[in-house]
């Protein structure tokens, strides 16, 4: 029995070539928090001046600070000739390339599945793409935002009667790279553990959304009727699941559609023994009455009397946090949720800890996402032995 | 060792979902798509709650979401609040790979399932515990369910209409996006236990809280660094002003969004506004965000979504209609990648039951979606005589004292 690994991915070689301001680059870091060598390859030149004020500190995509902590970073045309003949003398020594750069780019640049596994039979080639390797919208884009809304997810977001919303997050991109991490796990494990050879994942960026939404298609095809947006009045208005501002202006939402959750909800906001709420059917027949002492409720009190009644009765409830009450959440602080790492350029640096918690091999945050290029005399010296003065011609020649 | 091309990754291997509703369920679904062999153990009494929930009580058969929830699985009956029934789940435990469940952490400790007793009994034993604040911390024993997640872990202060309250989207989120990273982590430990000389299980810790808050990365760090708690902006985004959604003149409505220079142009291209000095490039359009935001309303106000469609493709930009279910299960793309799968109803109905096809394709071992949810204790005779040799008398009074 050989030594066991300290790390999960330990020794799995991972080239990733997801673009920095997609979703999906949570597949690389979540592989890399769990001990693989995750190489993040950027186009020399590439990534332009970030975007929007908000997300930048002198000139530093602070997002990506935490979207490429535990890659090293290499730059690399793909498209040039020497480009292409280092690219795969990587791919000869790496496990698995993830890719969203879109369809056909990397078989225009001599890098199609049949030349890699050639290199490579134990390759595992994950294939992210806007709409998936085929069908009739292939050549079509999209984004993150645009993937929340055709997974069916902005349909379901917002008020009745209004437009759709949809969060700060890019939901489809996220639930994407999760996905695509979980399948990267399923084709090592094939490979490794059954006696597997290395293969290819197809994955358009909205399915794994789309796939998660329960009311998409089943309740469709029974019903005949389509989900629609309610803002928090869900299941035609139902009040005990809801969300109320406070009288301090923040938010509290409280979710009883259980028995068990229904009485602790009632319990929590003192409305026990009032007969228009005694149990479910009830309270839907009053729920003009429930949703408006709720909200009065609510707002009569501060989100600390608020969360101190709930948390009495363990109803099912939660402050809408945002940054600053959930950097400061004596929970997350105990979940170690919350870690500060070194960084060359923005000093020391807080940002979200490990999820989830493995028992035996717990995975680090070593480093936060670095600038393209960074490893490279590292990466290059380290995998393909070339100097510094190769590198040097490589540079000028903007190879790398 | 070789293995027969469209074998089953998982094939084989064991998973008992202990769990309820829904992020529990929906985690071992998926680990059913690619082949384990998913047992999903309910209450005699009551069921999974997620059969009978409001709303879908009188449809032939109750609860549609949960079909979904629980394919590819195989359901028996135990009430793991008898003491019988420890004894049976221990010898269940005894010969499978996994045990997933959702309940808050006392509630299996309580019953004798605490991860010192099951790794005794199995020390290979995966058992994936996804309460909803977690293990561990002193909000451990809250309860949360899908909006709950949404709401502590940040997401829904960033969801909603600019300058209105917050909004919880219609759909379980926080169990849901829990559940696609309980089945991440469940099949790297099973990496790690047979291919990374592990040799053991572990014990994984996976708050229904935890993943909207780690994959909002952008929250914790610019708080840290600029002091600024990102907000909800209705449709648009804090870091482009080039993404929102528009209705159409047809009243369907338009998502769309540029975050790179690129996709500036092919967007600003579709909009006819490339001479605009207004518009055509960020640092303007920050200046002029109102009026874009105007401009590009009456610009798909004017149009209808086929028209929109074919400008968007034609110019290369990102865009998509916002999808109902009804959009989606007549959409010939979702056709064609086999995104809705039809089955045959278990329990006999003439009607076959759909539902959405497995996610991704994997070239040499694609998954396959096994079955439409069975009824409740359905293979209880093939489980319990397969697995543990309890033959049909046994379960007939297992049956009779309420323990199965």
């Amino acid at each position: 029995m050989p030594q066991p690994k300290q790390q999960i991915f330990e020794g799995v070689r991972v080239l990733d070539l997801v673009s920095r301001e997609s979703g999906a680059t949570i597949a690389g870091a979540y592989l890399a928090d769990f001990g693989a060598d995750v190489i993040k390859i950027d186009k020399p030149g590439e990534p332009g001046p970030a975007l929007d004020a908000h997300y930048v500190k002198n000139g530093i995509d602070l997002q990506y600070k935490v979207k490429g902590r535990n890659k090293r970073h290499i730059t690399l045309d793909l498209s040039k000739p020497q480009g292409v003949d280092l690219f795969h003398k990587l791919v000869a020594d790496s496990d698995v390339v993830v890719e969203n750069l879109g369809l056909g780019v990397m078989e225009g640049w001599g890098h199609d599945w049949e030349t890699l596994r050639s290199l490579n039979p134990r390759l595992i080639f994950v294939r992210l793409s806007d709409y998936g390797q085929d069908g009739p919208y292939k050549n079509r884009r999209l984004d993150g935002f645009a993937g929340d809304a055709f997974a069916g997810f902005c349909q379901v977001d917002g008020e009745r009667d209004a437009t759709p919303v949809d969060s700060q997050m890019d939901m489809a991109g996220h639930v994407a790279g999760m996905w695509a991490a979980m399948s990267i796990g399923l084709a090592l494990y094939w490979r490794d553990a059954r006696g597997g050879v290395g293969q290819v994942v197809d994955m358009a960026l909205y399915e794994p959304l789309y796939r998660l939404i329960q009311t998409n298609i089943t309740p469709y095809t029974s019903s005949g009727k389509a989900d629609m947006r309610y803002g928090n009045r869900r299941d035609n208005g139902i009040p005990w699941v809801d969300s109320h501002e406070t009288k301090d202006g923040r938010h509290y939402s409280y979710s009883g559609a259980t028995r068990a959750t229904y009485r602790d909800t009632q319990l929590a906001m003192g409305m026990f023994r009032d007969p228009r709420f005694k149990d479910l059917p009830t309270a839907f027949v009053n729920r003009e009455a429930f949703h408006d002492y709720a909200a009065a409720w609510t707002k009569e009190r501060t989100i600390e009397e608020v969360d101190e009644a709930f948390f009495a009765f363990e109803g099912a409830s939660a402050p809408c946090n945002n940054a600053e009450d959930l950097i400061n959440d004596p929970h997350e602080l105990a979940r170690e949720h919350i870690v500060t790492v070194d960084d060359p350029d923005l000093g020391p640096v807080r940002m979200q800890g490990l999820v989830p918690k493995f028992s035996r091999t717990p995975g680090k945050v070593r480093w936060a996402g670095e600038q393209p290029g960074t490893r490279n005399a590292e990466v290059y010296g380290e995998l393909l032995g070339l100097t510094a003065k190769e590198l040097d011609e490589l540079r000028a020649a903007d190879v790398i | 060792m070789t293995t027969q091309s469209n074998q089953q990754v998982l094939e084989r291997y064991r998973v008992l979902d202990v769990g309820h509703v829904l992020a529990g369920p929906m985690t071992s679904s998926m680990l059913g798509d690619f082949g384990a062999d998913v047992i999903h153990i309910e209450s005699p009494e009551t069921g999974d709650f997620m059969r009978t929930v409001a709303g879908t009580a009188g449809q032939p058969r109750a609860s549609r979401g949960y079909d979904l929830i629980n394919r590819s699985k195989r359901n028996i009956t135990l009430d793991l609040r008898k003491e019988k029934a420890r004894d049976i789940f221990h010898r269940l435990v005894a010969v499978s790979d996994v045990v997933t469940e959702n309940f808050r952490p006392y509630v299996m400790d309580r019953w004798g399932h605490d991860w010192e007793r099951l790794r005794r009994i199995n020390p290979r034993l995966i058992y994936c515990r996804m309460a909803g604040f977690g293990q561990t911390g002193p909000y451990r024993h809250r309860r949360a369910y899908g909006m709950i997640g949404e709401a502590f872990s940040g997401w829904s202060w960033t969801n909603g209409y600019t300058d209105g309250p917050v909004i919880h989207s219609g759909f379980s989120l926080g169990d849901t996006t829990e559940s696609i990273w309980a089945a991440t982590a469940i099949v790297a430990a099973l990496y790690w236990r047979d291919a990374q000389g592990g040799g053991e299980g572990m014990l994984i810790d996976q708050g229904l809280i935890d993943p909207n808050f780690r994959a909002m990365e952008q929250q914790i760090i610019i708080y840290d660094q600029t002091g600024v708690s990102i907000a909800r902006d209705g449709s648009q985004h804090e870091a482009t002003p080039y993404a929102d959604i528009c209705q159409t003149k047809d009243g369907r409505y338009f998502s769309f969004s540029a975050f790179t220079q690129e996709a500036i142009r092919n967007l600003v291209q579709a909009l006819g506004l490339s001479d605009d000095s207004r518009f055509n490039n960020l640092d303007a359009c920050l200046q002029h965000r109102e009026e874009f935001n105007q401009t590009a309303a009456t610009w798909f106000g004017e149009r209808s979504l086929d028209e929109v469609i074919e400008v968007f493709e034609k110019q290369g930009a990102n865009g998509m209609p916002v999808m109902s279910a009804e959009n989606l299960y007549h959409d010939p793309h979702i056709k064609a990648r086999e995104m809705v799968v039809s089955l045959p109803d278990p329990e006999g109905g003439d009607k076959p039951i759909e539902m959405q096809g497995v996610v991704p394709k994997l070239s040499e071992t694609p998954g396959k979606v096994g079955n439409a949810s069975h009824p409740i204790g359905g293979h209880n005779e093939e489980v319990y005589g397969e697995l543990l040799g309890i033959n049909r008398d046994e379960l007939a009074d297992l049956m009779a004292e309420g323990v199965i």
